[in-house]
């Protein structure tokens, strides 16, 4: 197959994963950041 | 929406119109007399520069409701646009050079239909930029609105300049007059491939704005946290 195929595929399929993981990751941060005010908040 | 098309859902299918577009680019569309192979990278290219023309599109209507009724779901809207249409703006600048380079032999030329989509690559960056940058939240939503606004003069003018200029880029495949225009099956891989590309264009929205409404609460439980915290 065609290299400059190849690489061009990679890096559209490879972009949109990371971007994907990275939005995922912060997600999940934020969702923790949320769980933990609100014990930090029903505590007191 | 999340009920009736949940996330996961809305993921399984972006994940399986992939797969269908990428059988279709490769098994299905002819290939090209003259170019070979490479004139595969087409299907991306057109379809990510189409998402990203609809992109900056949703940030300047975004941006406009915010500055009109200073909402916060218009300007995480706006937001959102230009972080993923940063993406498919990234893809189309990428495998741009990569099909360039082995028909015209150049990887990049100052063109009027590249310079005017290398300028909206640049605009989406001033814009997260803005965001990114500008301490005060309402300031930067502001003068990040005023960029989604006036930089969207770029959109109608680089998706004419190959009608209106003599350009290196080939000519339009829709309305590109005599010799323009794709065999049948090339028109079917790349409207899979761009209903794909805008089905995970939504699903990476989707994810964004839970990501902003995530932001909000966070800060509103903060807020909270300190005026307990005083009393």
């Amino acid at each position: 197959m065609n290299g400059y195929l190849v690489v061009a595929y990679g890096f559209v399929w490879g972009i949109f994963t990371f971007y994907a993981w990275v939005i995922h990751t912060r997600q999940q941060k934020l969702e923790k950041e949320v769980e933990d005010l609100k014990r930090a908040l029903s505590t007191k | 929406m999340s009920k009736i098309f949940p996330p996961t859902l809305h993921l399984v299918v972006t994940f399986v119109w992939l797969i269908v577009a990428t059988y279709l680019i490769f098994l299905y569309a002819p290939q090209e007399a003259t170019m070979g192979e490479v004139q595969r990278i087409f299907y991306v290219h057109v379809a990510s520069a189409w998402t990203a023309l609809l992109a900056y599109f949703l940030i300047f209507i975004g941006s406009i409701g915010y500055l009109w009724k200073r909402r916060d779901a218009a300007d995480a809207f706006a937001n959102g646009a230009a972080e993923v249409g940063f993406v498919f703006c990234t893809c189309v600048l990428v495998t741009g050079p990569l099909w360039a380079k082995p028909v015209w032999g150049i990887w990049w030329t100052w063109d009027a239909r590249l310079t005017l989509t290398f300028v909206l690559w640049l605009l989406f960056v001033a814009y997260l930029m803005l965001r990114s940058y500008v301490i005060n939240p309402a300031r930067s939503a502001v003068l990040a609105a005023v960029v989604g606004i006036i930089g969207f003069v770029d959109v109608p003018i680089d998706y004419m300049a190959i009608r209106w200029w003599r350009t290196q880029h080939p000519s339009p495949v829709i309305a590109g007059g005599e010799g323009s225009g794709l065999d049948p099956r090339m028109w079917v891989a790349l409207l899979v491939t761009w209903g794909a590309f805008l089905c995970l264009f939504a699903y990476l929205m989707r994810q964004y704005l839970r990501l902003a409404a995530l932001r909000r609460e966070v800060g509103r439980l903060r807020r909270l946290r300190r005026s307990s915290q005083e009393a």
